[in-house]
């Protein structure tokens, strides 16, 4: 007996010999050393992060963009002489795909240096007017809602085909066919062609920045007709012809996929291709490889085996100092300007113990404190901002007015009043929260639940997993809090609010994100959609408010860090890896 | 014996039908809609409908399951809604690196686990039987992720010996190959250790003993030999589960294997990969249990005189009858 004692001593012993062996000096190591790498850009979208289908063109820096801090990144990135040979970005997703059609998803690589699109977009729903022409070489708006677009004569892809109005056309339709452009759908009434290099589309509607979100979409990825239907599904997928400056090297499914760049790349005028930046070519060859796991992708980093990778807010530490502000020695982090909107909706509809009693409304909303959720959530000051009404600074549209007055404070005491007023007993109430387990941690929800029961509501949680979540939030019997993300595919406030209340956008019955039926709300959405004006814009926020349809609780978006030789980002709500700046010396992780 | 085999092969129809049938129904039930996930929030119930339609999702169950069924048949799983790749292509893509990973994960456990123990039944109740015991219970605990995770820490981030995923060289397997063996060589010595501690204690191992043949031989050659059935039982489990994929040590390395492929299929929501990867699995599991009932035969006179055994039976009523 005393033998076996002293072997299970031994064998703890080493257990923890071993554990602490391990887990010694992580931190410290690791990158700092072995950078020297470049970082290309890369990846683009973290895997919890959110994705309003709009492809590249969500959030977007405005006209009120001086409320963001300086140190957020709208748009960066520059062309370099010379080129790196290689670099290597960690991606979160196995789905790797480079196809024309795949969706914008974390797996679905380098879709803006492989495929062209009509224009570029600087940053973030800027408006066509700050638009760079790429394949188009101009457009000129006939009308309201009808644009003439010509394109260039002289676009051919990585495989020699020769790009006319009729792939842009079909490309278009095609990517909305197969599932992967709902906005097309919605923002695009027809497309004619004039000739082989004119095409007229016509809008569906005036709504602001809708022209641009369409002709600049990351999912509006212009290949040729005659190549794609022609190829079989394996070299559409591993071997595609493409119409941007890069081209696919090799392709290992689930795994990686190596971007080459093009030598025969169509636009030769250098002065045509300043500020795209796909277009750049300060790369050789950027591979991507899939890191599923977020705390292996910071361990990458660390040891050096990946030039940049996007990382989540709570691995922040690892690489930038918060409290000065500055990145640590041996990184550079890229913080993007917060660009989603992170909410709590209540279902406003007659299902809901919330939707019938707009004083329970008040008292959830004040009974809840934002900046202890955004914290909880892994996100500070640092890679996030609170929000003063259902939108983002960084929107068109955004009024600076609120950011002056209170909006939905902090306050338990008025919480407790509301709840009395709205005929409920501390403790007598029960709502249903519902949360993606994908999306927030359970220190999300306890802070939601504990700020509720402090008032004396009680909650019943929800937490599912995304696919459960997408179809839970669609069922107006499933819940009466909802905490989910969103962001404008247009850049502007107004698309927000059509996106998130029009009943055109939903199920019929449904009436909106959180079923909430007002011919009031209708008529402000059809008001602004018409006229954006600031006096509209407020006069729609006010509308919110006096409702409580709706608490607008902090702005977030994907954090990348590079090895530090990387000197800029090449970003535009996108990183990309062509655009990055690369230190002379710079020695890439795959070197 | 061929005709075992072409019996057995016949019997895996059924049982991948019946898989076919539960997989295709609990797909149907569980909540979740996969166009939901493809189009994102922001599409109009028109254009769900309309995907729904595109996708077949519309039409009637028994129709959809004929189709899925006839598909499968000429290995034609469908096409991804999410990627919209090829499931079959992806399987065949996946396979081999999966197949190499269990397949030297499983040595790498047998060339360990049953050694091991051999060595603990020998020395019965003895100090190293004892230490083993202790390690193999203590691997057996560990959970996978975890230990992954040190491996990862110590040979990748601190020593630089080894990269921390992907899939590449030889040098990309070793740490997903101990990860996967560490719980299999645990599994594997203690089943070794009981069936050679019954076989030890048979009579004909004391004759041979009796007889004056080294211990080498005796273990070897009279012991092993008849304990092996349970052993190859547990090695052929773990090969099953290994080939179905390791989804936690495919996850934590990144590596592209089935098991991280029908996981993403899970998550999506996206029906063709799930229905393709769990037939697949099914398919697999059937045959490795298939080739262990061979491999039974070949270890065991016994069992492969009864697979002859009817056939000369049968004969010889024929005889008798005539």
């Amino acid at each position: 007996m005393k033998n076996l004692k002293k072997i299970f001593i031994l064998l703890l012993s080493l257990a923890m010999v071993f554990s602490l062996a391990a887990c010694s000096g992580g931190s410290d190591e690791g990158g700092a050393d072995d950078n020297g790498g470049t970082p290309d850009s890369g990846t683009s979208d973290d895997g919890n992060t959110p994705d309003d289908g709009s492809g590249e063109n969500e959030g977007t820096s405005g006209a009120d963009s001086h409320l963001v801090s300086t140190e957020f990144v709208t748009q960066s990135g520059a062309n370099q002489d010379g080129q790196v040979d290689n670099v290597v970005i960690a991606m979160s997703s196995t789905s790797v795909n480079v196809g024309p059609f795949a969706p914008n998803s974390p797996g679905s690589v380098g879709k803006s240096a492989l495929y062209g699109k009509l224009f570029f977009q600087p940053y973030s729903g800027a408006p066509i007017e700050e638009c760079i022409p790429w394949l188009a070489s101009g457009y000129e708006q006939i009308d309201e809602v009808t644009y003439r677009v010509t394109l260039y004569d002289y676009i051919t892809d990585s495989k020699g085909n020769q790009i006319t109005a009729d792939d842009v056309i079909w490309s278009g339709q095609t990517s909305l066919e197969i599932g992967q452009f709902v906005d097309y759908g919605a923002g695009v009434e027809s497309v004619e062609k004039e000739d082989d290099y004119t095409l007229v589309f016509h809008m569906t509607n005036t709504a602001p920045n809708l022209f641009a979100s369409i002709v600049c979409n990351g999912n509006f990825c212009i290949v040729d007709q005659e190549w794609y239907e022609g190829a079989s599904d394996e070299e559409r997928s591993t071997d595609p012809a493409t119409t941007s400056s890069y081209t696919v090297a090799e392709f290992v499914s689930g795994s990686r996929a190596v971007l080459e760049a093009r030598d025969d790349y169509w636009q030769t005028d250098d002065a045509l291709n300043e500020g795209i930046l796909p277009a750049y070519q300060n790369v050789k060859t950027v591979t991507y490889t899939a890191i599923t796991e977020a705390s292996m992708r910071v361990i990458a980093l660390q040891n050096g085996e990946v030039d940049i990778s996007p990382i989540s807010s709570t691995d922040l530490g690892n690489f930038y100092d918060t409290a000065t502000g500055e990145n640590l020695d041996g990184w550079t982090v890229l913080r993007p300007a917060p660009t989603y909107v992170q909410a709590i909706f209540p279902n406003m509809s007659d299902q809901s113990i919330v939707g019938q009693n707009l004083d329970l409304r008040k008292a959830i909303f004040h009974a809840l404190d934002a900046e202890a959720i955004m914290m909880a959530a892994g996100e500070s000051t640092a890679t996030s901002i609170l929000l003063n009404a259902f939108g983002n600074p960084l929107y068109q549209g955004y009024q600076t007015v609120w950011d002056e007055g209170d909006y939905w404070e902090y306050d338990p005491a008025l919480a407790s009043e509301y709840l009395a007023s709205a005929g409920f007993e501390p403790g007598e109430v029960t709502v249903r929260l519902l949360t993606s387990s994908g999306l927030y941690s359970d220190s999300v929800r306890s802070v939601i639940i504990s700020q509720l029961n402090a008032v004396g509501i009680n909650v019943e949680n929800i937490s599912v997993e995304q696919a459960l979540f997408s179809t839970y939030k669609n069922d107006k019997t499933v819940w009466d809090l909802m905490m989910d993300l969103k962001g404008s595919a247009t850049g502007h406030i107004a698309n927000l609010y059509s996106y998130n209340f029009d009943a055109a956008n939903y199920a019929e019955g449904q009436d909106g994100v959180n079923f909430w039926n007002d011919q009031g709300v209708y008529d402000l959405i059809d008001k602004v959609n018409d006229d954006p004006s600031d006096a509209n814009i407020q006069e729609f926020e006010q509308y919110l408010r006096d409702n409580a349809a709706i608490m607008g609780l902090y702005g977030n978006s994907v954090i990348n860090v590079a090895q530090d030789g990387v000197t800029e980002f090449g970003y535009n709500g996108m990183l990309e890896p062509a655009a990055c700046v690369y230190a002379d010396d710079y020695v890439s992780a795959g070197d | 014996m061929l005709r075992f085999i072409g019996r057995r092969l016949l019997q895996m129809i059924p049982i991948l039908l019946v898989v076919a049938v539960i997989i295709f129904t609990l797909m149907e039930l569980v909540p979740g809609d996969p166009v939901r996930i493809m189009l994102g929030d922001f599409a109009t119930e028109a254009q769900v409908e309309e995907e729904r339609e595109r996708l077949g999702l519309n039409r009637p169950f028994l129709e959809r399951f004929w189709e899925f069924i006839k598909g499968a048949v000429q290995l034609d799983f469908g096409v991804s809604y999410i990627t919209k790749t090829s499931v079959s292509d992806e399987l065949i893509e996946r396979f081999p690196r999966t197949l190499k990973l269990a397949l030297l994960s499983i040595c790498v456990s047998a060339l360990f686990g049953i050694p091991i123990g051999i060595l603990c039944a020998i020395k019965a109740n003895k100090l190293p039987d004892r230490i083993a015991l202790v390690l193999t219970l203590l691997c057996n605990s560990m959970p996978s992720f975890w230990l992954a995770l040190l491996l990862v820490l110590l040979f990748s981030v601190n020593l630089n010996w080894l990269p921390s995923g992907g899939i590449g060289g030889a040098q990309y397997y070793v740490l997903p190959v101990i990860s996967s063996s560490i719980g299999s060589i645990a599994g594997i010595a203690r089943q070794t250790r009981a069936s050679m501690l019954e076989v030890i204690r048979a009579d004909y191992v004391t004759t041979a003993k009796s007889k004056g043949l080294s211990q080498k031989a005796v273990i070897l050659k009279h012991a092993l030999g008849n304990a092996l059935i349970p052993i190859i039982t547990v090695i052929g489990g773990q090969f099953s589960f290994l080939m179905g994929g390791t989804t936690i040590v495919e996850s934590v390395y990144s590596f592209p294997g089935l098991g991280l492929y029908i996981i993403s299929g899970i998550n999506n929501r996206d029906y063709p990969i799930v229905r393709g990867g769990v037939l697949y699995i099914a398919f697999t599991f059937s045959f490795i249990m298939l080739l262990i009932d061979i491999i039974y035969a070949f270890v065991d006179p016994r069992i492969r005189s009864q697979y002859s055994g009817k056939k000369k039976k049968k004969s010889k009523e024929a005889e008798a009858a005539a």
